[in-house]
């Protein structure tokens, strides 16, 4: 009795360039699809490995797109949403993490019984998160890079289709937006003050 | 991310580059470097400073991936959380029953009460932007005003423990109509009954004011007991004034491309028609199973098939398996589909909203009446329908307006009919007319849709194909081939297709004057067709001795003041206005005017047009106060006929004010030309939305003007909404892009931000040089404008560079006499005129006064400026009489020409402030 599955294609041929209305149409359904891969990954073979986010991104895009009807530019604009969705799937899961933290009801850190557990870093992704808002509003393009390629996993040549740009210049984007960051976060505890 | 400024994004270029450039300096030299670079910009040095720290910094959380920082099973837990179980308000939720693109749908029971159910909507997390939490809001309020069997309740609603919203409503167990109807077999007269119920709960929601517009079978639920229910007002929309608080804009683009309807994919707010038109898509899937347009095309060819095809008739989709599932054979079905119903769905599924069903309950009415076995109200499609939309709809995409070739044809027709009084001839020309016009209905009915089920001939085709029947089908009626030929070639100029146009009109002309002879109304029609033609080709020539003749045709056999006449004479007038033959121009204008207005009356929309051109040559002759009272007149009948109108707005209104600006501000009423263009700017808003291009235009008129009167914040804002518009509807590379940038680049320059002006400067002519077809005068402007602005900041080495460039442009562009050749002579004359180059710059000026005098009337301020600069260059060579001889003609001029006051004074004040004796040297 849900809907039909919503035509994601057709969500994603019209979308032109970065049309924000566009893009707040596809994002849902892109998100809720990332949600349950997300899920299904952790609990599949891979089991106790982190989240292959970039393979997620791709295996969406296998998944929620007729391939035979799009074009790699609306490749590159799936891609490109799927990495703001991943963004948003990561932070609204640090938040809540983070409200728990602060009510006291739940553990700090929580550990994987393999070699692989670490402890959930929910702050310093929120402050991240915050700090490449400030970003994007000076230096939009940027801060784009950035999302891709921490949140979505895309490589510089996958960026660059996206962005429409070479891949030096993501490469050069991606170099300032880093030392901004950087700078705005401040150093780290362990490091040296730069 | 869209409201970025343009000077963020240039201090952030600016940082990046310094960024970039300091990595390669080392260690001190480095930071003397960067202090050196950022001179006295402490907030750049410190701002670089940091972001080189930042660079240096090893391990920040950058260097990974965002999901590295979650312990996975963790994260497994937060991304797995089921939400059975729990708790929002007083409900306890059950399984997930649906998900929206916002909300999600659960099966809810209430707390305590495991009897009473609920289907709990709720926004998903991670939605709750201030967007998603009003429609959200907007549904849930809708839903509260609407009580009706045949509509899902609202229960309850609030906010969950995390502060998300969420609403209740009547669980309803039931399937989508169609799926319900196929697997019980229902026959039509069941499903029929099954619609009607529909009907009747979206006519009562269109009582309360409330369009659902999504109304499709997963929408419209059947119990088992055989009870519609509608659910999903998600994006349905209060038809009060005062609920629509901008819902629709972010509403429309979820629509389900297959189902909407044309006004829905046009961006035009829906109305209770909108909902009349989904009714007739489910009407049309109940009947024969199929959805009335293709649904597997492309989203862009499907958004045209909902604009342009007009579906086949459901008794001409049927299938053995639509039938069986009707409990009927095939042909059982077509035959019980034929007539009535067919004619109802077509009526529901008319293009135009104002041609469908008023209402549901008009909708509703007919299908009873159907039921009853009565006649129903509506009619099939006539050809003359289908004409008509054909010809509307390509008029949506092509710059000219396709004129409706029958319109035309009865247009032809009644002109026959009159000549038709010459008694003598009566009988042919009636039989003319009439097979003119059966010819026509020949050639549209390739275009009928149910002849060619579901494919489209575009208007090309369809002339083409006319005008190779015309060839062959009529060569033994040479009168009635030449009639159609004029028709054919009017359609065609009507399109821009000049050069078809021309071939067809010639044709006519050659058949008509060897038919009739020279002096006779039908040749003087072709000859004002073919003129018309010629002058939009700018073929002045050519066209001027056509439309004389067909004038001296029309006025002698017709009479003066017959519309007939009156057209062409406007015709002529134009021409020759754009000749610089004002006097007779105007006087022709003035005299179709007259008779216009006898004739049609005083708001007529041409006796407007030829008002609006009218003042164009006014103000071109310097004529202003006479050019800005015609314009108000035509802003005023406009005003008149949009009160009337059915929508309150008048389409021309907005382009009228727009020139009224312009006028007023070139007359320098910077208070009206302001008040005008923001009356436009609100109007195009309210007609087209904030993202169309039209009211990106009313948004840089409206910008222009806040230049001049300096409020440049205002301005700078405008701009950069119409650049947004316009990048996000052409690229970012387009022309039009790159004339705002120019526009937005003099801003900048008054502002005294040359630095900015210099680089949208060269963004400007990067663009433009970027276009294969190149438009080499607008190169030229846009070089010239950058060579003003490094003049400005004192690089006149530059500057001098582009003029001359920009000179070099127009030269290659234009003719040896154009007026738009003193602007870069005038620049770079003053610059050397400036430098004490004076030999250098006299012939500059005065080919710039030459070809100002050539081109303007006697006195405009244009050509006294160009005098004025051209008599300073005489005195710094030392020859002030000559001086003295220029000054005292161009005051003259302006004298006669009643200049306004200001400029004569200015005259005057720098013809007394001549120096007597020769002087070298010249102070600024």
């Amino acid at each position: 009795m849900a809907d039909p599955a919503p035509d994601v294609t057709h969500l994603l041929l019209a979308l032109d360039g970065d049309d924000p209305a566009a893009v707040d149409a596809l994002l849902p359904h892109v998100y809720t699809e990332l949600q349950a891969m997300a899920r299904r990954q952790l609990r599949g073979e891979r089991a106790g490995h982190t989240l292959d986010t970039a393979a997620l991104v791709h295996e969406a895009y296998l998944k929620l797109i007729r391939q035979d009807r799009v074009s790699w530019q609306n490749r590159a604009h799936f891609l490109g949403v799927a990495s703001l969705a991943m963004r948003r799937i990561l932070v609204n899961y640090a938040k809540r993490r983070s409200r728990v933290k602060r009510g006291g009801d739940a553990p700090l850190a929580t550990f994987d019984d393999g070699a692989v557990g670490r402890v959930t870093r929910s702050d310093e992704l929120l402050a991240l998160d915050e700090a490449l808002d400030r970003l994007a509003a000076r230096a939009p393009r940027p801060a784009r890079v950035v999302e891709m390629r921490f949140f979505g996993g895309l490589t510089h040549a996958e960026i660059a289709e996206v962005l429409g740009l070479s891949e030096p210049t993501v490469r050069r984007d991606w170099q300032a937006a880093r030392a901004w960051l950087s700078a705005d976060l401040g150093p780290p505890a362990d490091a040296p003050a730069g | 991310m869209s409201d970025r400024q343009p000077d963020a994004l240039d201090r952030w270029t600016r940082v990046q580059t310094l960024f970039e450039a300091a990595l390669d300096h080392d260690g001190d030299a480095r930071t003397a470097w960067l202090r050196a670079e950022c001179g006295d910009d402490p907030d750049l040095y410190r701002e670089v400073a940091a972001m080189l720290g930042g660079h240096r910094t090893r391990d920040t959380l950058l260097d990974g991936f965002a999901a590295d920082l979650f312990d996975p099973a963790d994260l497994d837990q937060a991304l797995g959380a089921d939400d059975a179980g729990a708790h929002v308000g007083p409900w306890v939720l059950g399984e997930r029953i649906g998900a929206g693109g916002m909300g999600t749908v659960y099966r809810a029971t209430r707390d305590g009460d495991f009897e009473q159910t609920a289907a709990l909507k709720r926004i998903k997390p991670g939605m709750d932007s201030e967007a998603v939490l009003a429609r959200f809001r907007a549904e849930r309020q809708i839903l509260a005003r609407l009580e009706h069997p045949g509509i899902a309740r609202l229960l309850d609603g609030g906010l969950d423990a995390d502060g998300r919203p969420y609403f209740a409503m009547e669980l309803v167990d039931g399937e989508p109509i169609t799926d319900l109807a196929d697997a019980r077999r229902l026959s039509v007269d069941n499903r029929l009954e099954l619609f009607a119920q529909t009907c009747e709960a979206v006519a009562y929601a269109h009582r309360q004011l409330v369009v659902h517009r999504d109304l499709k079978p997963s929408n419209v639920l059947v119990s088992e007991d055989g009870r519609v229910k509608l659910l999903d007002f998600g994006i349905a929309r209060l038809l009060s004034a005062d609920a629509d608080d901008g819902l629709t804009r972010t509403g429309h683009r979820v629509l389900t491309p297959a189902t909407a309807a044309p006004e829905q994919v046009r961006g035009e707010p829906p109305t209770t028609a909108t909902d009349v038109y989904a009714l007739g898509g489910l009407l049309y899937r109940l009947l024969c199973g199929a959805l009335p347009l293709d649904p597997g095309l492309s989203a862009s060819a499907l958004e045209r098939a909902v604009l342009e095809t007009v579906p086949a008739a459901p008794s001409t989709r049927v299938t053995p398996s639509a039938a069986a599932a009707r409990g009927t054979a095939e042909t059982a079905l077509a035959k019980r589909l034929r007539g009535d119903l067919d004619t109802i769905c077509g009526k529901a599924l008319r293009k135009e909203p104002e041609r469908r069903y008023g209402s549901a309950a008009e909708l509703l009415a007919d299908v009873r009446r159907h039921l009853a076995g009565l006649p129903v109200e509506a009619r099939p499609a006539t050809a003359r329908y289908r004409a008509g939309l054909f010809a509307r709809r390509h008029r949506v995409g092509l710059a000219a307006t396709v004129a409706s070739l029958l319109a035309v044809g009865l247009v032809t027709a009644l002109a026959f009919a009159r000549v038709s009084a010459e008694r003598d001839r009566a009988q042919t020309e009636a039989d003319k007319a009439a097979e003119v016009s059966a010819f026509l209905a020949s050639i549209l009915e390739g275009a009928d849709p149910y002849q060619a089920a579901g494919d489209t001939l575009s208007a090309f085709d369809l002339l083409e194909r006319g005008a190779a029947r015309i060839e062959e089908d009529l060569a033994d009626q040479p009168d009635v081939q030449a009639a159609m030929q004029h028709v054919m070639g009017g359609v065609y100029e009507n399109l821009g297709r000049y050069e078809e146009a021309e071939a067809l009109l010639v044709a006519a002309l050659d058949t008509r004057r060897r038919l009739y002879g020279s002096d006779h109304l039908d040749v003087a029609e072709t000859e004002r067709a073919l003129g018309i033609v010629y002058r939009r080709i700018r073929d002045g020539d050519r066209a001027e001795p056509l439309l004389r003749h067909a004038l001296d045709v029309q006025r002698r056999r017709l009479g003066p003041d017959d519309p007939e006449a009156a057209y062409t004479q406007r015709h002529l007038a134009s021409l020759l206005r754009n000749r610089g033959e004002y006097d007779e121009a105007e006087r022709l204008y003035r005299a179709s005017l007259a008779s216009f207005r006898s004739t049609l009356g005083d708001d007529h929309p041409d006796v407007l047009d030829v008002k609006n051109s009218l003042s164009v040559l006014l103000e071109q002759t310097g004529q202003f106060d006479e050019a800005v009272g015609l314009m108000r007149e035509v802003v005023a009948a406009q005003r008149r006929q949009a009160a009337q109108s059915e929508t309150g707005v008048d389409a021309s209104l907005s382009a009228t004010l727009a020139t009224l600006g312009t006028l007023l501000r070139e007359q320098g009423d910077l208070d009206g030309a302001e008040a005008a263009a923001r009356e436009a700017l609100a109007l195009d808003q309210s007609v087209f939305g904030d993202a169309h291009p039209q009211t990106a235009t009313s948004m840089r008129n409206l910008a222009s003007i806040l230049r001049d009167r300096e409020q440049y914040d205002e301005a700078g804002r405008l701009y950069q909404a119409a650049l947004d518009i316009r990048r996000a509807a052409l690229g970012p590379d387009h022309p039009r892009v790159a004339n705002l940038l120019n526009s937005f680049g003099k801003l900048r320059a008054e502002e005294g931000d040359l630095e900015g002006a210099i680089a949208l400067s060269r963004e400007v002519l990067r663009i433009y040089r970027a276009q294969p077809d190149a438009e080499p005068m607008r190169v030229a402007f846009a070089t010239g404008n950058l060579g003003e602005y490094y003049e400005q900041v004192g690089r006149a080495d530059q500057a001098e560079a582009l003029y001359r460039e920009s000179l070099r442009e127009l030269r290659a562009a234009v003719p040896a006499e154009s007026a738009d050749l003193a602007f870069p002579l005038e620049s770079l004359g003053t610059l050397l005129s400036g430098q004490e180059r004076f030999a250098e710059a006299e012939p500059l000026l005065r080919e710039a006064v030459a070809v100002r005098r050539a081109a303007l009337p006697a006195g405009h301020r244009y050509t006294a400026r160009s005098e004025r600069r051209l008599s300073d260059v005489l005195v710094g060579l030392g020859r002030p009489a000559d001086a003295r001889a220029l000054l005292t003609a161009s005051l003259r001029r302006l004298r006669s020409a009643r200049a306004d006051a200001e400029l004569v004074e200015s005259a005057e004040a720098r013809l007394a402030g001549l120096p007597v004796a020769v002087r070298t040297e010249r102070g600024e």
